[in-house]
């Protein structure tokens, strides 16, 4: 009798810790990955932010001189704040793009909804170099537009802003980040019943105010995290700015590289990729405040 | 197909008086190849409470979305208190709607929700807190205000949404099936509870339901759809109690139907002949010969033991089936002849309620009691 109780004990007691370990043992493996492969190396550089290097050699000793040379030096904040911009340029157009087309899949194009999905996709895997020299041979001297407005005769010479310049960086960004801004927001989409906005409609809202009032602030979580993507990924980018970019699509990515790279200063480079990311978190924390707070 | 009636809205002595609330004439509405409405003329009155009654695909739905103005009809035109709104968005018309499934917007709280067609309107803050206020004190959720819709209950939600559309006032209150999804008892108490609101406002509700016991206890009409049409319609206990149809009767309570043909018309009553038996109903215009089913409700038909009961122009002898034990009631099923059953239900406190299965027993009902129905 009193083995039997015993083992009732044990067993509840087993279930209970289960269910307290359970959830910690299934972080478990995610946390070990992001630990070791990022956020170490995350500190490690951080620490080197605060060091110096001598005759190529990093030193231990610490300085916010980095911090100070890169915040004072005009090439790095015009690099900073040209970052920014061509980012934030390039994540209101994709998601001028990707909303009406996620909206256009939810609620008019039903039938074709997976199709489309799926296209979505493969655009999101095909590859991202491609895509650069897609639009390198697009906007080129002798590429597609050049071309054509040649042999049309519009234009004697070929328009050689277009590659090399801010609206190239910006094209080519818009183009690889679409698929990735429709996902969040066609899943937001989900939360939007056709019965939610005719109820709406039906109490007077025109279509416009039925969106602005139900539709919109709905998808808004959906929102911010599509531009939350597509923002961190463009002002992180130094492929596309290096390949189509020019002088007027450049970005603070490259000059990391080359810091880190080229003069192997690394407690700059660190500091330069540190001040990048405040920036990119003061930026992703306002849009935020502001989108709650106007968007309900 | 000639059973069906043709509905007569061109009936032009009946609309004398007033306008109707709604007026529906010829409406057609189709989905590639289903047609969902298929010519449904049909006037509601003001101040009324009309159901739409049918089994699920009959149109219901749609015709009330036609009305509100979420579907546009192929054909036909939709009339509101004398004014053309065939071609009006949804927020141009005098009408609310009720959704089966509340429809509350998640990100706002129950004022909010309430308040909503008011706030369009830019109203005063002061008289949106007030008429929400009222709104709310109507439905019985005084104090709920500032609860997010989450968190509120089936019946509560759905007092919500009722509230939300009540307040602007409407002329016509649309509801689809609202009380589908809540549970038997609560169903019931808001039946009573939309009842008494509506005749509180005086507001004309269209209500779609598939539900009949529903559409008897709240309704001063019921339309009865099916396929797509207008079978019949009238006031409950007209539509329970001579129904049109073979549909009708089967649809709108329980009824034994049985099929014979017509072999004696008579001054006072006719006679069909069913499996050998003959039973009598109501005189009429059904031509010898032709086929008919008769319509009985189990409730008109009454047992005895004896023949010794009041005299009953059909009585027929035959043994119990089933002894159904309902609480209230008692039903029997009888088998008059081989292969014909009848239903007959007995309050729990009749003297026929102890009899019990195999017993022979008499089977009797009154011509009245009857309904004849061409069979389709």
């Amino acid at each position: 009798m009193a083995n039997v109780e015993l083992d009732a004990a044990a067993v509840v007691l087993s279930r209970r810790a289960r269910e307290r370990w359970f959830p910690a043992l299934q972080l478990a493996p995610v946390a070990a990955f992001l630990t070791i492969f990022f956020v170490i190396p995350l500190g490690i550089f951080l620490v080197y932010s605060f060091w110096i290097t001598r005759r190529y050699e990093l030193v231990a000793d610490w300085t916010v001189a980095s911090y100070s040379e890169a915040l004072h030096e005009p090439a790095y904040r015009r690099l900073l704040w040209n970052t920014l911009l061509v980012a934030a340029i390039a994540s209101a157009c994709t998601l001028a793009i990707a909303y009406p087309f996620a909206y256009a899949i939810h609620f008019r194009l039903r039938r074709y909804r997976e199709p489309l999905l799926f296209l979505v996709l493969l655009a999101l895997f095909s590859g991202y170099l491609v895509k650069i020299y897609a639009w390198k041979t697009i906007l080129g001297n002798r590429g597609f537009i050049n071309e054509a407005l040649l042999r049309l005769g519009l234009i004697d010479d070929p328009l050689s802003f277009l590659l090399y310049s801010r609206p190239a960086a910006v094209v080519t960004f818009v183009n690889f980040l679409v698929p990735l801004a429709v996902l969040p927001i066609y899943a937001s989409l989900q939360n939007v019943a056709d019965e939610q906005v005719e109820a709406a409609r039906d109490l007077g809202a025109r279509g416009l105010a039925a969106f602005r009032r139900i539709t919109l602030p709905l998808t808004r979580d959906g929102l911010l995290v599509a531009f939350a993507f597509t923002f961190i990924i463009a002002a992180g980018d130094y492929v596309t700015p290096q390949l189509v970019g020019g002088t007027s699509g450049a970005m603070i990515g490259k000059a990391v590289v080359s810091t880190f790279g080229v003069t192997f200063n690394w407690p700059l480079g660190s500091a330069l990729a540190f001040l990048t990311l405040l920036a990119v978190v003061l930026v992703l924390v306002g849009t935020r405040k502001l989108v709650t707070r106007t968007v309900r | 197909m000639g059973a069906v009636p043709r509905r007569v809205a061109e009936n032009e002595t009946s609309a004398g008086d007033a306008e109707p609330s709604i007026r529906l004439v010829g409406v057609t509405k189709r989905f590639g190849e289903t047609q969902a409405v298929a010519g449904v003329s049909l006037e509601i009155r003001r101040g009324e409470f009309l159901s739409l009654l049918g089994p699920s695909g009959c149109g219901k739905t749609t015709l009330l979305r036609v009305i509100a103005g979420f579907e546009r009809q192929d054909s036909g035109e939709v009339w509101i208190h004398g004014r053309e709104v065939s071609r009006l968005p949804p927020e141009k018309r005098p009408v609310n709607t009720v959704f089966q499934r509340y429809a509350l917007f998640p990100h706002k709280n129950v004022a909010e929700n309430v308040g909503f067609a008011l706030e369009l309107k830019r109203r005063p803050k002061d008289e949106i807190r007030e008429r929400v206020e009222e709104m709310l004190a109507l439905v019985r959720l005084e104090g709920f205000e500032s609860r997010p819709v989450q968190s509120l209950s089936g019946g509560q939600a759905q007092r919500v949404a009722l509230a939300r559309s009540l307040i602007t006032r409407p002329d016509v209150l649309l509801l689809d099936e609202p009380l589908t999804a809540l549970d038997l008892k609560l169903r019931k108490a808001m039946q009573l509870e939309l009842r008494t609101i509506q005749q509180e406002l005086g507001t004309t509700f269209a209500y779609v339901t598939h539900d009949q016991e529903e559409a008897l206890v709240m309704s001063d009409r019921i339309a009865v759809m099916n396929e797509g049409r207008v079978v019949q319609e009238g006031a409950p206990s007209e539509i329970y109690e001579r129904p049109a149809s073979v549909f009708a009767s089967h649809f709108i309570g329980e009824a034994n139907l049985l099929a014979g043909t017509v072999v004696e018309r008579g001054e006072t009553d006719t006679v069909v002949e069913v499996d050998g038996l003959r039973i009598r109903g109501p005189a009429g215009d059904l031509p010898l010969e032709s086929g008919v089913v008769v319509s009985v409700r189990p409730e008109r038909v009454r047992l005895d033991a004896s023949g010794q009961g009041e005299p009953a122009e059909n009585s027929f002898r035959g043994s119990i089936r089933h002894r159904i034990f309902l609480g209230h009631s008692i039903r029997y099923v009888v088998e008059i002849a081989p292969d014909v059953l009848v239903t007959a239900q007995i309050g729990a406190d009749d003297a026929m309620a102890g009899a019990s299965t195999g017993d022979e027993i008499e089977v009797t009902w009154r011509t009245s009691s009857s309904t004849l129905l061409p069979s389709s």
